[in-house]
């Protein structure tokens, strides 16, 4: 069997001089381990562990400072919480969980850490090599099979006349906001060419009559909202923006709030109490289902949580929930789940339509398209696609407020709202996190607890190696 | 940047056979030869000699080396060297990488093949990890002339002096009401019979006296912020209700307390003293402090007899805890220790049978201003007639301490002769060995056998009562049998633990501990005063068990280390600092809440790092989403390009064997 290779990141202060300790006192560490030296566990981005199982490390470890002795304070506080979320995310992606392993390592305990080397090392090696399909130096993923999650129920749009009251409701909110001189610009949705829905900006009142309200109103309109808040000319104020937002869009908007992207009192919210949205919206009418897209099934509030204006009545519905589908592919033997995930990054084409559909996605340059940093390439192959992917997800863990849009956007079809649901899944597990329902919400990755209960699992290994050695001394009594 | 163009060396050292005995030296620089940008590649006996670091300097200018690589130690051995060589060659030191293939290879693998293939990944990651490496300049910050001194005892309280001797200004703070810790409750000291507080008591009263050292007694550290040079230290100093500028330390208001039977913290509970107290007689500052806690104003509202009786008008009921905020450039840490509580180990008998005492409490009872003015006595008032020293409780036994206490052997040895000279009893010491390592220690022993106590080789099992005595079970191990032997009294010779607080002080300071809970040096043998946080320093027992000339010599040391900082009058301010690109950040503020050093603030619409406050763990870097914040000299093109080179994958192009995995 071909060797399997280990690379841990080692914290400079504890966990660092801890290797040197095993070095010094001549304790083994297993031949096939490597380490690099980095100055706290914080500094370790979890797209860095991706990295290297991508350019072929069958195991990562991450040692660092034991939790409340971090030469910084807090690093290993938010290594701790960031690797909790990418640790399952892995295992998602089809990456077995004994690949990876965060734990703590002290300057004083050499022995722990020949311990956990070898500990981890042994476990890497049963499983033997990860033989990742999207590692690099590999063209294609191999055993890709192109296994789709199962159908979800369908459920049937009512074609209610109130669509078209809304609309009214939406055109008059429109033209009376901008008679008064409350917005310069209202961004709603048009008919456009061959019977597709678009989003409208609106400059005039007289305009307003273009604005339609109809089951293909999916975009999120909220995407919009940093680069119309741009002044046209230097100097001038920024435009004041009035816009239609659904409750699904809503909490986009306080993710930008929180994030200082967009200013409040510049903005004009008019919430609409949506019914769903059908699919196929965004092609042309023929392809429009009476069917509600998936994520409508499962949404339970008509209303957003954040207006200044309503159109239509508070109400709720009932909801199917979209993680069947995650629990399905999570019920999967791992080798499966690495085949579909590689058989959905294959199929990308890096268009980035689902980074330009969605309203989190607003880095001025996305990491994907940077060059110098041996991140990614600009190639479109499994290796690069898997990492833009992997990436998105991450980044948009916290942040992603379910609206579906890159899905919907995806020409390919691929199964984005599947990796954005795990992220949401766990980071509400884990840390009781739910992206958007206050402006207020720190970020979960921006803050943490000093017994965050992400550490429970986390910490498993640790006591086990505490444990031998208290079993150890119940008999070790020095007579 | 083309990572080709560069002109790497690369050194690879033997380091005698700690390296050449499981890594092919030869072979790992014939290796890297190959590998891309290299231009030379040599391997030696030892690099960090002259003659090594000449070999690196010549190569850089004869040769036109624009990064080298060696292959050696630990960086945190000789990454320093290794840097000055560079930059004696005119290059800048840190295009320099060090490759660990001795802690991190060489040390940990028996078989010379697979040794020599680790240390190739290890190499091969410095080398692509060096071109990507980016000129920096180490700036420097003054240091400010002043050293905070945690912990009274006579660790700090000889480091204040010496450091005050020097001509600089020292804080010391106590959380205690007055200094002289551990030592000031021992009678006699091990092996010269000299008495503890003879020659302690002076030094406190010049700590009291020294224009240079602020005394800062019954305060608490509370903060501590800062770097090297320019720490910032919050102390809280407890309310005393007794003005220390007016109080004469006349005591007349401790005779006239009326609540006077409260266990005396300093005589362990064996005596009493009032609501109004000084510790002890010979106190530094002798200022009193009110107990609130037993204080009859404070529990009933009224009384006030010490305020009435004051002559000086001292007392002062509305005083409030001060907080004071200290800038210091040195902190040394001399926190000590606490004694083993032999209640942890039931079978002796402490807590529950009379007459059991740990030996601090038996100092008390030795001295002559303790709780029975010096003489040995039992509970009841009566002598003893045979007294058992019981050694190691709670020393060199894994269900407490692993380690050995180190003073127990010969305090032992201290108070069996002490017992002999106030008594008639008989003593038995009661031993698994006796470590008597020290100057004069040995002659001690001798001495102590001579005066006739009866040795018995075997560490004491249990204590019982029988018959109204005390019965001591051990196993004989010179004879090969148990015995058992009644006495009057038992003295378990406590050992010397970790105080309870010291994770929470260690966290403070920032300072690791080892398994032991002691406080970690930064070298076992090399650096044994100083931390891995420059600029804290290590005094005393807090570091380890230690005997009174040991803690004077590491508070001596560690008072010519911070003196040595002050007197360089600057450190170096390390480059390896965050930084924003503002092209990229859009200003989503997760650094900013992240950061832990509070330096990075919004500044017209994206994150602005302060690289003063920097301190350069880079986790904001991680947190960054389109990588606008980068952290120089670990940046994620170095990491990756490291990781690339142990795994074996190019980040440009060059033929190059796989290292790792063949």
């Amino acid at each position: 069997m071909a060797e399997t290779r280990v690379v841990g990141f080692l914290c400079n202060w504890c966990s660092y001089i801890g290797a040197d300790l095993a070095g010094t006192s001549r304790l083994p560490v297993p031949a096939n381990s490597s380490f690099i030296r980095v100055p706290c566990s914080g500094r370790v981005d979890p797209l860095i562990v991706v990295r290297a199982f991508q350019s072929g490390a069958d195991g990562v470890l991450v040692l660092g400072c034991h939790p409340g002795d971090c030469h910084y304070r807090e690093g290993n506080y938010y290594a701790r919480r960031r690797f909790a979320l990418m640790h399952r995310f892995l295992a998602f992606l089809g990456i077995e969980p004994e690949r990876f392993r965060l734990d703590w390592v002290s300057a004083a305990e050499g022995h722990r850490f020949s311990q956990i080397t070898h500990e981890f090392t042994d476990g890497v090696e049963r499983l033997g090599p990860l033989g990742l399909p999207w590692a690099r130096g590999r063209e294609r993923g191999n055993e890709a099979t192109g296994q789709r999650g199962s159908e979800a129920t369908a459920q049937r749009v009512g074609e209610s006349p109130s669509h078209l009251e809304t609309q009214a409701a939406i055109r008059e909110t429109a033209r009376r906001l901008l008679a008064e001189d409350r917005v310069d610009v209202f961004i709603g949705y048009e008919m456009g060419t061959r019977g597709t829905t678009r989003p409208a900006f609106i400059y005039e009142p007289e305009e307003a009559e273009r604005l339609v309200w109809n089951t293909a109103c999916t975009h999120n309109l909220t995407r919009y909202l940093r680069d119309k808040s741009r002044p046209a000319r230097r100097g001038e104020p920024p435009p004041r923006i009035g816009l239609v937002v659904k409750a699904c869009d809503a909490l986009a908007l306080n993710l930008l709030l929180h994030d200082d992207q967009i200013e409040r009192e510049r903005i004009t919210v008019v919430g609409v109490a949506c019914d769903g949205m059908g699919q196929g919206a965004g092609f042309p009418a023929d392809r429009l289902s009476d069917e509600m897209q998936r994520r409508c099934q499962e949404c339970t509030e008509r209303v957003p949580v954040i207006y200044d204006e309503l159109i239509g009545e508070v109400g709720s519905v009932e909801g199917v929930s979209r993680l069947d589908e995650v629990a399905a592919l999570e019920a999967l033997p791992i080798a499966e789940r690495r085949a579909f995930w590689a058989a959905e990054f294959d199929r990308c084409l890096r268009c980035y339509a689902c980074r330009q559909a969605c309203p989190l996605c607003y880095c001025e340059e996305c990491l994907a398209e940077q060059l110098g940093p041996p991140w990614e390439e600009i190639a479109i192959r499994g290796p690069e696609n898997a990492f833009f992917h992997i990436m998105r997800a991450y980044h948009l863990s916290g942040r992603c407020v379910g609206c579906n849009e890159c899905a919907r956007a995806c020409p390919m079809g691929i199964r984005l709202d599947l990796l954005n649901l795990k992220m949401a899944k766990e980071a509400e597990a884990l840390f009781g996190y739910r992206a958007g329902e206050a402006v207020d919400a720190m970020p979960f990755l921006a803050t943490f607890k000093p017994d965050d209960d992400a550490l429970s699992r986390l910490e498993e290994p640790s006591r086990q190696i505490r444990g031998e050695r208290d079993s150890v001394s119940e008999e070790g009594v020095l007579r | 940047m083309n990572a080709t163009r560069e002109r790497i060396g690369v050194y690879v050292c033997h380091c005698g056979t700690n390296i050449a005995g499981t890594v092919d030296a030869e072979e790992v620089a014939h290796f890297a030869a190959d590998l891309p940008g290299v231009v030379v590649s040599r391997d030696f006996k030892y690099m960090c000699s002259d003659p090594g670091q000449d070999l690196i300097k010549q190569d850089i200018q004869e040769l036109g080396l624009t990064r080298v690589v060696v292959a050696s130690c630990s960086p945190l051995m000789h990454e320093r060297t290794f840097r000055n060589a560079c930059q004696e060659a005119g290059l800048n030191p840190f295009f320099f990488q060090m490759a660990n293939i001795r802690e991190h290879c060489s040390w940990t693998i028996k078989d010379r093949e697979q040794g020599t293939r680790k240390a190739k990944g290890i190499v091969a990651a410095a080398v692509r990890r060096v071109p990507y490496h980016e000129p920096l300049h180490v700036e420097r910050e003054p240091v400010t002339p002043v050293t905070l001194i945690v912990g009274g005892g006579i660790a700090g309280i000889e480091a204040a002096l010496q450091i005050a001797e020097a001509g600089k200004q020292v804080y010391l703070v106590e959380r205690e009401p007055s200094i002289g810790g551990h030592m000031a409750m021992l009678d006699k000291t091990f092996p010269t019979l000299d008495c503890a507080a003879c020659i302690l008591t002076p030094k406190m009263v010049s700590v009291g006296q020294h224009p240079n050292i602020t005394l800062l007694t019954y305060s608490e550290v509370e903060e501590v912020s800062g770097y090297v040079g320019n720490f910032r230290v919050k102390v809280r100093k407890k309310a005393r209700y007794v003005n220390e500028e007016t109080c004469t330390g006349c005591a007349l208001c401790m005779e006239k307390c009326p609540w006077k039977k409260i266990p005396s913290e300093f005589d362990l509970g064996l005596g009493v003293r009032p609501a109004i107290y000084v510790p002890f007689p010979q106190a530094v500052p002798r200022v009193p402090v009110i107990d609130t806690e037993r204080c009859v104003y404070f529990l009933r509202g009224k009384c006030k007899a010490c305020e009435k009786f004051c002559p000086r008008g001292a007392i002062d009921f509305e005083q409030q805890d001060q907080i004071l905020e200290l800038e210091v450039g040195a902190i040394i840490l001399a926190t000590g220790f606490q004694v083993f509580d032999p209640s942890r180990a039931s079978q002796y008998g402490y807590g529950r049978l009379d007459n059991v005492y740990t030996s601090l409490e038996a100092e008390r009872l030795c001295e002559a201003s303790g709780p029975t003015q010096g003489k040995i006595l039992l509970r009841d008032g009566r002598e003893p007639e045979s007294v058992a020293i019981l050694h190691c409780i709670g020393s060199r036994n894994k269900n407490y301490n692993e380690y050995c206490s180190r003073v127990c052997c010969m305090y032992s040895l201290k108070l069996a002769h002490l017992i002999q000279e106030k008594t008639e009893a008989r003593v038995y010491e009661f031993y698994i060995d006796m470590r008597a390592f020290g100057k004069g220690y040995e002659e001690f022993y001798e001495r102590i056998q001579r005066e006739g106590v009866i040795f018995i080789r075997g560490k004491g099992a249990e204590v019982t009562r029988e018959d109204g005595r005390l019965v001591v079970l051990a196993d004989d191990t010179a004879l090969g049998r148990s015995v058992r032997v009644p006495v009057d009294m038992v003295i378990l010779s406590v050992g010397l633990e970790p105080r309870r607080d010291a994770a929470e002080v260690g966290r403070l300071f920032n300072v690791s501990r080892t398994a032991d809970g002691f406080f970690l040096e930064a070298h076992p043998k090399l650096r044994p005063v100083d931390t891995n946080v420059d600029g804290v320093f290590l005094a005393g027992a807090c570091q380890g068990p230690k005997d009174i000339p040991d803690t004077v010599a590491q508070g001596a040391a560690a008072a010519m280390r911070a003196v040595a900082l002050m007197d360089k009058g600057w450190v170096e301010i390390e480059p390896s600092v965050a930084e924003v690109n503002t092209a990229l950040c859009s200003g989503c503020g997760d650094c900013i809440a992240i950061c832990p050093s509070q330096a990075i603030e919004q500044a017209d619409g994206h994150a602005d790092v302060n690289a003063t406050l920097c301190k350069g763990c880079g986790t904001c870097v991680a947190a960054c989403r389109p990588k606008a914040i980068t952290l120089k000299h670990f940046d994620d093109r170095q990491i990756v390009a490291e990781l690339d080179g142990l795994l074996g994958r190019l980040t440009y192009k060059a033929p190059v064997a796989t290292p790792v995995s063949e």
